[in-house]
């Protein structure tokens, strides 16, 4: 039966192509587009992390998504916080979304930022010295083209001049002001969006996470660092939604063309299913040749769209380098899953029709 | 002896618009095991029709088929395709070979279908040795003379070993050469194996190549005549 089934995949060359690019790009649509937007969270979650913050205290109602936060709370909350026996630390950073380019831009508080594992590390420059100075990282300067002493419009009509590009991959941010310039130029004085808080030695985060819930604290946003890919990923509007569309659309597309390409095949091997009929071939025998058939397709389509997909994946992060684009092992298996089931489900149609065909009118088609 | 084939007034119909056309009037045909026969008739007379009852592929209107001693009537569709399969060659005027199958995989298909996995490829050498085709086992069936296809096809048919060959119009596409040359292989089988083999034939050569022959009008047999008789019958033809 394989040298059938593999007869038959390699007769309309053409055909098998189109069709095992078909599943290709199935697979490749869920596995860039579910990339993409995990990539951005990962990234973001992992950014700020990695400023070695062991809790993020924000306002009342705040999101995770920081570009979708516009409340404040006074700057005199980290006196309040540095209270708790458990703080050992705590940074405030008020946020701005730039509009120029839709980046996030950081207000910090120098001296308590660089005292978190993950601070400011300069790469060339210097740190914020001048009210109007700005650090960038180096993912950042390179996509925008700048180097320390260049201007930049980031906040409003006001020029920030480059003092410093630092190492990327620190906090979700990519460019920082001081805490103080952003507070006048928003209109905020002694206001911040949030509080980095790093617990004392020998301090576990969930005893400073229980003790800021259940005491005065209590209604305020906070969120454990290790928490924050899901919390993201839950509270990010549409997630599920655009995965589900997406997986949706892969599968259809998957389906309708693995259907069109076995019934089309089918309709042109009427005369053999007669002959395998006129053998003695069973309906399960016939429907299982051609599933068997389509699985070979549908196992190429998918070989070919994890490789596309990595490809995209390269292409992606070559041209767009602040982007990132997560392939994770389970999505690679609900991709590869997918395209499976819907070429199976494609191919089970035209399989049943050939097996009912009738086997004399089937020998005397031309 | 119980014929191995045997039809009980057999009735068949094909629907033509809102009428039904009767193809088959009554047919009675036994058919002892090993007995070579030849079905005759101009076109239309339904000896197609009854060789695809024969061989399951289509159902009767009425009347009984037993073959080997089973009613296919009696059976449904799975069942007819398993005795099919299991006691049934066929034999065909285009020859019906996979064109994108070489000749010793569409032979292996054929065993494969059967079931019967645990044969050695010693049976398809034997068979492909036997019908002269040994250079041609990797040759697909485009590469082949007509002659050599009917021989593949022929090999096919009983490779697993049918009790009945039953062979539609098998010359039909072949030159006069040829034609002796599969109707020998045939008598061949029928000889040395005891294949029982049903042909339909509309040439009187080929028929003279069977043991019996029955002539078929207008979906009823006419005429039954023994071999040695049909020179005689029909020297006025041939």
């Amino acid at each position: 039966m394989s040298n059938l089934i593999i007869a038959n995949i390699t007769r309309r060359p053409t055909r098998t192509l189109v069709s095992i690019l078909a599943v290709a790009l199935g697979v490749v649509l869920v596995l860039t587009a579910v990339g993409v937007s995990h990539g951005l969270l990962n990234d973001a979650a992992d950014r700020t992390k990695s400023m070695g913050a062991d809790i993020i205290f924000q306002p009342t109602g705040a999101s995770l998504l920081f570009a979708l936060n516009t409340g404040t709370m006074p700057l005199k909350i980290v006196n309040e916080l540095m209270k708790e026996p458990e703080v050992g630390l705590a940074s405030p950073a008020m946020l701005y979304f730039s509009t120029k380019d839709f980046g996030l831009v950081f207000g910090i508080d120098q001296k308590t930022f660089n005292q978190f594992p993950g601070r400011l590390q300069i790469i060339s420059g210097t740190d914020l010295v001048e009210k109007y100075d700005a650090v960038v990282d180096d993912t950042f300067a390179k996509v925008h083209k700048l180097k320390v002493g260049d201007l930049m419009d980031i906040l409003g009509d006001q020029k920030f001049r480059v003092s410093g590009i630092c190492r990327s991959g620190i906090a979700i941010v990519r460019v920082f002001v001081k805490l103080s310039t952003m507070q006048e130029v928003k209109g905020a004085p002694n206001q911040i969006s949030m509080v980095f808080l790093k617990c004392k030695p020998g301090t576990a985060t969930a005893q400073l996470f229980q003790t800021l819930r259940s005491g005065r604290f209590a209604g305020y946003t906070i969120t454990k660092s290790e928490d924050i890919f899901s919390m993201m990923s839950a509270n990010l509007p549409g997630l599920e939604e655009f995965t589900l569309t997406v997986v949706t659309t892969s599968a259809l597309v998957s389906f309708l063309v693995v259907l069109l390409a076995m019934y089309t095949t089918i309709l042109e091997r009427t005369r053999e299913i007669g002959i395998l009929k006129s053998l003695g071939a069973s309906r399960l025998f016939i429907v299982n040749a051609i599933l068997k058939e389509s699985l070979v397709i549908c196992v190429l389509g998918i070989l070919v769209g994890i490789s596309l997909s990595f490809l995209a994946r390269k292409l992606i992060t070559m041209n767009f380098p602040t982007m990132q684009v997560d392939i994770s092992t389970d999505w690679l298996l609900k991709a590869g899953l997918l395209g499976l089931v819907s070429g199976t489900l494609g191919a089970l149609y035209p399989a049943c029709k050939a097996a009912r065909q009738d086997p004399v009118q089937a020998l005397m088609y031309e | 002896m119980t014929p191995i084939i045997r039809t009980v007034d057999l009735r068949m119909a094909y629907r033509v618009g809102s009428a039904d056309v009767p193809v088959l009037r009554g047919v009675n045909l036994d058919v002892p095991g090993g007995e070579f026969l030849a079905i005759m008739g101009p076109s239309g007379c339904g000896k197609s029709t009854l060789l695809h009852l024969l061989g399951g592929l289509l159902q009767p209107l009425s009347g009984n088929i037993f073959i080997d001693g089973t009613d296919l009537t009696k059976l449904n569709d799975s069942g007819r395709t398993e005795v099919r399969r299991k006691k049934i060659g066929y034999v065909f005027q285009k020859f019906n070979l996979l064109p994108t199958l070489n000749v010793r995989d569409n032979l292996n298909l054929a065993k494969k279908i059967h079931g019967n996995g645990s044969y050695s490829p010693e049976r398809t050498n034997e068979i492909l040795d036997m019908l002269g085709l040994s250079e041609k086992t990797n040759h697909h069936p485009s590469e082949l003379s007509v002659g050599e296809q009917q021989r593949v096809s022929i090999a096919r048919a009983i490779i697993n070993k049918p009790r009945i060959l039953l062979a539609d119009e098998p010359t039909g596409s072949l030159d006069s050469g040829n034609s002796r040359m599969v109707l020998k292989m045939l008598q061949d089988l029928n000889a040395t194996l005891g294949q029982t083999i049903v042909m339909i034939t509309h040439d009187y050569d080929a028929a003279s190549a069977a043991a019996r022959m029955i002539e078929m009008r207008d979906g009823r047999i006419v005429l039954r005549v023994e071999a040695a008789a049909l020179d005689s019958k029909y020297e006025g033809f041939l």
